[in-house]
């Protein structure tokens, strides 16, 4: 019989039947090989039937808790990193695709000087006229119109603090993301 | 098994969007993943790491969960195919085998003897184990550990049972064979303790 076979018949799982049995254990006593191959095996699996299911430290599903509230917030802030340059990105390409439409790269630049210039020169006459308007009107109110604006423009100063804050934060939290993420 | 934990109530609760749910997959599961991890990759801190990224990735991906198949064998061939990833980078990264080797084997047992046959027995194994090709000590900790028939390790490591029988019959031989020569250099090693020194 092939040598083969009875190394099959060592190592396997399923079952011999008696005849097999026979052979093999006939076998085993002519040769060496295979009475080591069958020492070994055996006692190999031996110790690994005895060997412990190895359990993780206490405190296992916490960390994995904490570990899951990183992985939100970093994908979160991934998440919209791509967004915000993914629409800079469109704005960009749709910008390119107008100048490559619209004509040659100076055309573009023409039409953008003079729309800008005459913007510029809108702004100016309606701030002239706008201070000559504020200039006709009663001092009264004048000053009440002057406080609501600088009211106003705190309500927007402090908006404007809001969102610096926030978005430090925002930076620390990804700090921190990828702190955990390098331990 | 923890009281009160009914696998498909629970998945039905993740799925509705309930994390806490989820929370209670990982307490009943987290023996199963680590151990695999652990056998797989031989040190504690890595078997802890790779276990958390692998219910992270079930988490992530629970709605490709085919609800037919056991929810067990989908979580660990999750952790399967992380550890075979692993194993792959550390070949790159080539660390050194006595580092996986020397940590020993957590064991509870209340008698010290034992705790020492045991743990002497355990070291052999993961050395063993760690010896082996990282695809064929999967095999192996899936028949042996979590007692999958070979149709399951096929499907849980999307291979063919022909290919899981190879590589079973090699990892046993293997196992048989560093069996024998671990038994002879510690045969050898006490008898040259008990030779008379030359004075």
């Amino acid at each position: 019989m092939n040598h083969k076979q009875f190394e099959r018949w060592i190592l396997d799982d399923s079952p011999l039947n008696e005849e097999q049995q026979q052979i093999l254990d006939a076998h085993l006593l002519t040769c060496e090989h295979c009475q080591k191959l069958n020492h070994g095996w055996k006692n190999s699996l031996k110790a690994i039937t005895a060997s412990p299911y190895i359990a993780p430290a206490a405190g296992f599903s916490d960390r994995w808790q904490s570990k899951l509230r990183f992985e939100k917030k970093r994908r979160s802030i991934v998440r919209m990193r791509v967004i915000l340059f993914s629409s800079i990105l469109l704005v960009l390409v749709s910008l390119l695709t107008y100048i490559v439409l619209s004509g040659s790269l100076g055309e573009f630049l023409a039409n953008l000087i003079t729309s800008s210039t005459h913007i510029l020169l809108f702004l100016t006459h309606g701030i002239a006229n706008l201070s000559n308007f504020i200039q006709e009107i009663p001092s009264l109110v004048r000053w009440s119109a002057g406080i609501f604006l600088v009211g106003v423009a705190n309500i927007f100063v402090i908006l404007l603090v809001v969102i610096l804050w926030k978005a430090k934060k925002n930076q620390e939290e990804w700090q921190e993301v990828r702190d955990y993420g390098e331990k | 098994m923890d009281t009160g934990f009914v696998e498909a109530d629970c998945i039905k609760q993740v799925l509705d969007g309930d994390d806490d749910a989820f929370t209670d997959i990982v307490e009943h599961y987290q023996s199963h993943v680590y151990n695999l991890c652990y056998r797989m990759l031989g040190i504690p801190q890595e078997a802890e790491d790779a276990a958390q990224e692998c219910f992270i990735r079930a988490y992530r991906y629970i709605k490709r969960y085919d609800q037919s198949r056991p929810f067990a064998t989908w979580l660990l061939s999750i952790a399967a195919h992380y550890c075979i990833d692993q194993q792959r980078k550390r070949h790159l990264l080539a660390i050194d085998l006595d580092e996986i080797i020397e940590f020993g084997i957590m064991d509870d047992s209340p008698d010290p003897e034992k705790l020492i046959t045991n743990n002497e027995k355990s070291d052999m194994v993961q050395k063993h184990l760690a010896e082996l090709p990282a695809k064929d000590r999967m095999v192996l900790i899936l028949r042996y550990w979590y007692e999958f028939s070979e149709n399951e390790i096929s499907e849980a490591l999307d291979i063919s049972t022909s290919a899981v029988k190879s590589r079973l019959h090699r990892a046993r031989q293997h196992m048989a064979e560093q069996w024998n020569t671990e038994e002879i250099s510690m045969s050898t090693k006490e008898g040259s303790q008990h030779e008379p020194q030359a004075i």
